[in-house]
């Protein structure tokens, strides 16, 4: 009777066992396939996020240069004047924007996790960062610091021919940041790191190469209002001549780790060095 | 030895164990289904979640390299493409109607987009000058239409010809599982052309677009035996139309977002002069005078 006992409690055990081990690879099974759909549903996020990174970094640069060419600020609509007059600020002229490049430091936009700075500021300052100077010569300007608000980005102006719907028009007002991702600034998740800023090559009539400007030739109907031609962004071509200058940065969309050299998202603004030069 | 062997199992044990196991069989089995079904709802669930985020970045991906873009009032506006005609139009499905079999498909956006890659070096500059085409791609978003049968697909159209028709295919890249789509607003500033010359008196008045805000929405049902009757009609027919009506239970995803028209041209105004002295004209973008090349992705990104 005693054995016959231990013989039954080795078939529970052994029953037990298995059942155990059929339930244990089912959840890992589970587990897998929905780690996997988290980490797909992250990817995404993670990459509107860098969309989001990429408006950010181009709204500090446009405020940096507003505010060093005396130009009053407006991102995110064409800077009309209501007099007809363009903004033409004739100091601009001989008081060339500069940028500097901190070295090495992060612009992080992700003030959440506390990585780095707070986007919200964007310092330009010439005593502790490196001088980028587009015609040669050295250039004093003062130190730039912007703070940006949470509703930065565009105001409705009523004396501008501005047709700005009113139920965004409100939205813009309010930021309301609990419908519209766009504005939701502060909660992208993303590093945005100053790779370079250099001067591509010169800009000429032959930067049109090889596209005409008439015809019914989709490209070159774009390239008729592409200003800004065949860009090359070459980093070692500083000619003074130059009427544009690139910038580039490369944005991770990994929260936390660091991303390897193929995984980073990388963005070339293309910027106009003195707008208001020639009119 | 012998007294061992003939030990055995009395009946009565065997049917109680038989029993007991029957019964842990049982509860192991319907906990298992039970978490099989949480499982596949909370992994559709998210592969939606996953679904309108990547519409959203691929819209928005797309959208924001397009130039030229303007806004127009209505369908019949759409029939056309021809030079530097980039348009968009406001859309929803208020007039859907309940019908079966493929929707129809139709179009939401044209224009060209920038495919100038961001941190490109001489070598794609050249690329681009041997084929000058290959720098803006024809573009087009399409909708087809969801009906009660049939899920709506968002088609992002490229194509890098100048093929004179442009309609979606099968290699585009699909959005499915759509039941509701709008272009809700779409901010927009007049064009002028401050250098007082003919070049662009085609666009003067035009309003040129700055910014949208589209919604997406996709469907997923929960776990199902594959013989129920799933509706992709949109979220608001589906109490009103008779042949909506679905004993499968559902969840809508629905997105909300608005981004910029990056490199839209807004008006001419501004020239500047070339190395040679000669005055050029600059197309003012939503942000002045910054312009984006195309962002540089890592792979597989895309395509999809």
């Amino acid at each position: 009777m005693k054995k016959r006992k231990n013989q039954s409690g080795i078939a529970v055990l052994l029953f037990v066992f298995i059942i155990s081990i059929i339930i244990l690879m089912l959840t890992m099974g589970i587990q897998a396939r929905i780690d996997n759909a988290l980490k797909l549903r992250a990817r995404s996020k993670s990459l509107n996020d860098v969309q989001l990174a990429i408006d950010q970094f181009s709204v500090n640069l446009k405020r940096a240069y507003d505010l060093a060419t005396a130009a009053p600020f407006s991102y995110g609509v064409a800077p009309l004047a209501a007099t007809g007059e363009i903004l033409l600020n004739p100091a601009a002229v001989t008081s060339k924007v500069e940028f500097f490049q901190p070295a090495s430091s992060l612009l992080a936009i992700d003030s959440e996790s506390g990585i780095g700075n707070d986007v919200n500021e964007f310092c330009v300052n010439r005593s502790d960062m490196n001088n980028f100077s587009f015609d040669g010569s050295a250039r004093v300007i003062a130190p730039i610091c912007i703070k940006i608000p949470d509703d930065f980005f565009v105001k409705n102006n009523p004396t501008l021919d501005i047709h700005m719907p009113m139920e965004v028009s409100k939205k813009f007002e309010t930021a309301d940041a609990s419908k519209y991702d766009f504005f939701k600034i502060k909660k992208a998740h993303a590093q945005a790191i100053v790779e370079s800023i250099h001067d591509p090559g010169d800009l000429s009539l032959t930067s049109y190469l090889g596209v005409t400007q008439s015809g019914t030739d989709p490209a070159s109907a774009a390239m008729k209002r592409q200003y800004f031609g065949d860009l090359n962004c070459k980093a070692t071509n500083l000619d003074a001549a130059a009427k544009f200058f690139c910038i580039n940065i490369r944005i991770c969309p990994k929260m936390i780790n660091n991303c390897d050299p193929e995984e980073y998202v990388l963005q070339t603004f293309v910027f106009l060095k003195t707008p208001s030069e020639i009119f | 030895m012998r007294i061992k062997n003939q030990n055995g199992f009395t009946l009565t044990e065997l049917m109680v164990a038989t029993a007991a196991a029957i019964f842990i069989i049982m509860v192991s089995a319907i906990t298992l289904i039970n978490a099989q079904k949480n499982y596949k709802s909370m992994v559709e669930k998210i592969n939606s979640e996953e679904e309108v985020h990547n519409a959203e970045f691929q819209l928005r991906n797309m959208l924001s390299m397009a130039v030229n873009v303007r806004e127009v009032p209505g369908l019949a506006d759409m029939s056309s493409f021809t030079n530097n005609e980039g348009k968009i139009r406001r859309f929803n499905l208020d007039d859907w109607t309940s019908s079966t079999g493929p929707g129809e498909i139709e179009p939401i956006a044209f224009f060209l987009q920038e495919n100038l890659m961001s941190a490109h070096e001489d070598a794609m500059a050249a690329d681009f000058i041997a084929n000058p085409d290959k720098r803006f791609l024809t573009s087009g978003i399409f909708l087809q239409r969801p009906t009660v049968d049939k899920y709506g697909i968002l088609y992002l159209h490229t194509q890098n010809d100048t093929a004179a028709e442009i309609m979606p295919n099968r290699g585009d890249m699909r959005i499915g599982h759509v039941v509701d789509f709008e272009v809700i607003e779409l901010a927009t500033v007049a064009f002028e052309d401050r250098t007082n010359d003919s070049e662009d008196s085609d666009l003067i008045g035009d309003r040129m677009v700055t910014s949208a805000l589209l919604k997406v929405v996709v469907r997923n049902f929960l776990p199902h035996d594959g013989i129920e009757k799933l509706t992709w009609c949109p979220a608001r027919f589906m109490a009103t139309e008779p042949d909506c009506a679905t004993t499968t239970s559902f969840k809508d995803q629905e997105r909300l977002f608005q981004f910029q028209f990056r490199n839209n041209v807004l008006e001419r105004g501004y020239a500047q002069k070339d190395s040679a002295g000669v005055k050029l004209p600059i197309y003012r973008r939503n942000a002045d005078t910054i312009y984006y090349l195309k962002p540089n992705l890592p792979i597989g990104t895309i395509s999809r």
